[in-house]
């Protein structure tokens, strides 16, 4: 399998080293059209296409990409940008990673780093990224292009909304509700419901 | 194998979870008391509602049966019954996790969830329930029936009594010992010992 990885940056790098135990992945390519430094190779060994006429006539023979930017919304923009010119989002689950085959996980530009525990009847939508060492217990619900950092734990129950960000370390209690675009900052133990668009510092 | 569980629907989820890594349990069937189970996850599973259809599987298909509550006095409540009713408890132990062969840890009853690490010398008694990702170091006691939380860390000669109800994400220090029926809140770093009966 063929991808293309849109981003250059450390979440970039980071799912790269997560296709190190996944024996389909055999090509890499990444895609950086916004940043100033102009290399050819990243972590000396991959190449990067800079315009979204390269990534065009690559998408002809080989559709598939993913898009790891950490920001909700830039992850929204350049998936949309990318689908426009003909590519197909994929997602990628870690084979490291122990999740039931029962849950409902979009197949559209889902990320699930190493090491992750995602229990039973949990339902994922599309563009959600969860990093390494997360536990996501049984009955959660986390909708579109939410991101969430290493190491949080997500107990039963819980419902996450879009484009939100849960930084490292965070706790989210049984049975909370959490709205759209909220933003939740590091070691937090989350124990009561979070209306949209709150930012917790 | 075949095998009888019972808890809490969310309990339960998280058990069958486990169950997906194990190659030897064939067929789980679920004792649920509390009225109608009401959840479409459970519709692939048979359900036994009652003490009469429970003592019927347990003498006609298999006595075993795990029980996995989180409150450690339920889970003693419904392990008490069912091994009156004629059932023998079994001990899961998650081939995921990493589990030293020098340790005495009982044949009954007792569950260790995915990813976690169990080192050397440790002492689990009866019906100690184990959440995911956590770290049990060397020469560690939990007596009777305690649960200890998802990603908690006991670290080294950590002694802990009956009945004990230990959140996610605790951390005990060495050498610290925690008397019966206490209960630990979330996130906390525990240093001192805690006498019996306490909340923290």
């Amino acid at each position: 399998m063929e991808i293309l990885i849109a981003g250059s940056k450390g979440q970039a790098k980071d799912l790269v080293s997560g296709f190190f135990w996944d024996n389909l992945i055999k090509e890499v390519v990444f895609f950086d059209d916004v940043s100033d430094s102009r290399e050819d190779l990243i972590l000396e060994q991959f190449e990067i296409i800079h315009s979204i006429a390269d990534a065009e006539a690559r998408f002809v023979t080989k559709p598939n990409f993913i898009v790891a930017v950490a920001s909700p919304q830039k992850r929204k923009l350049i998936t949309e940008k990318l689908e426009n010119v003909g590519g197909q989002n994929i997602r990628f689950l870690s084979p490291k990673a122990l999740i039931q085959d029962t849950n409902k996980v979009s197949n559209e530009g889902v990320m699930i780093q190493i090491d992750c525990i995602i229990s039973s009847n949990v339902k994922i939508e599309k563009g959600v990224l969860i990093n390494a060492k997360c536990v996501v217990l049984s009955d959660v619900h986390i909708d579109e292009y939410t991101s969430i950092a290493p190491n949080v734990l997500i107990q039963e129950g819980v419902k996450i909304g879009k484009n939100c960000i849960i930084s490292t370390g965070v706790t989210i209690m049984r049975h909370v509700k959490i709205g759209d675009n909220v933003k939740i900052w590091k070691n937090k133990v989350i124990d009561c419901d979070v209306p949209s668009g709150t930012n917790l510092i | 194998m075949k095998l009888l569980t019972t808890g809490s629907k969310e309990d339960l989820k998280n058990l069958l979870f486990a169950f997906k890594y194990e190659n030897m349990i064939r067929q789980v069937v679920i004792y649920f008391p509390d009225g109608e189970i009401n959840d479409s996850f459970f519709d692939s599973y048979p359900i036994l509602q009652s003490e009469v259809e429970v003592k019927q599987f347990f003498e006609n298909e298999s006595p075993i049966f795990i029980a996995c509550q989180e409150n450690s006095l339920k889970r003693r409540e419904s392990h008490a019954m069912l091994s009156k009713w004629g059932g023998i408890a079994f001990s899961l132990f998650s081939s995921q996790s990493l589990i030293s062969r020098f340790n005495k840890i009982s044949n009954n009853g007792v569950i260790i969830q995915v990813h976690c690490d169990v080192s050397a010398g440790v002492i689990l008694e009866e019906g100690v329930s184990i959440g995911m990702q956590s770290l049990i170091g060397h020469d560690v006691q939990i007596g009777s029936f305690s649960s200890v939380g998802v990603k908690t860390c006991l670290l080294g000669y950590v002694q802990i009594g009956e009945n004990c109800q230990i959140e996610h994400g605790v951390t005990i220090m060495p050498n610290v010992k925690i008397g019966n029926n206490v209960f630990i809140s979330s996130n906390q770093t525990i240093t001192k010992d805690i006498p019996d009966n306490v909340e923290v």
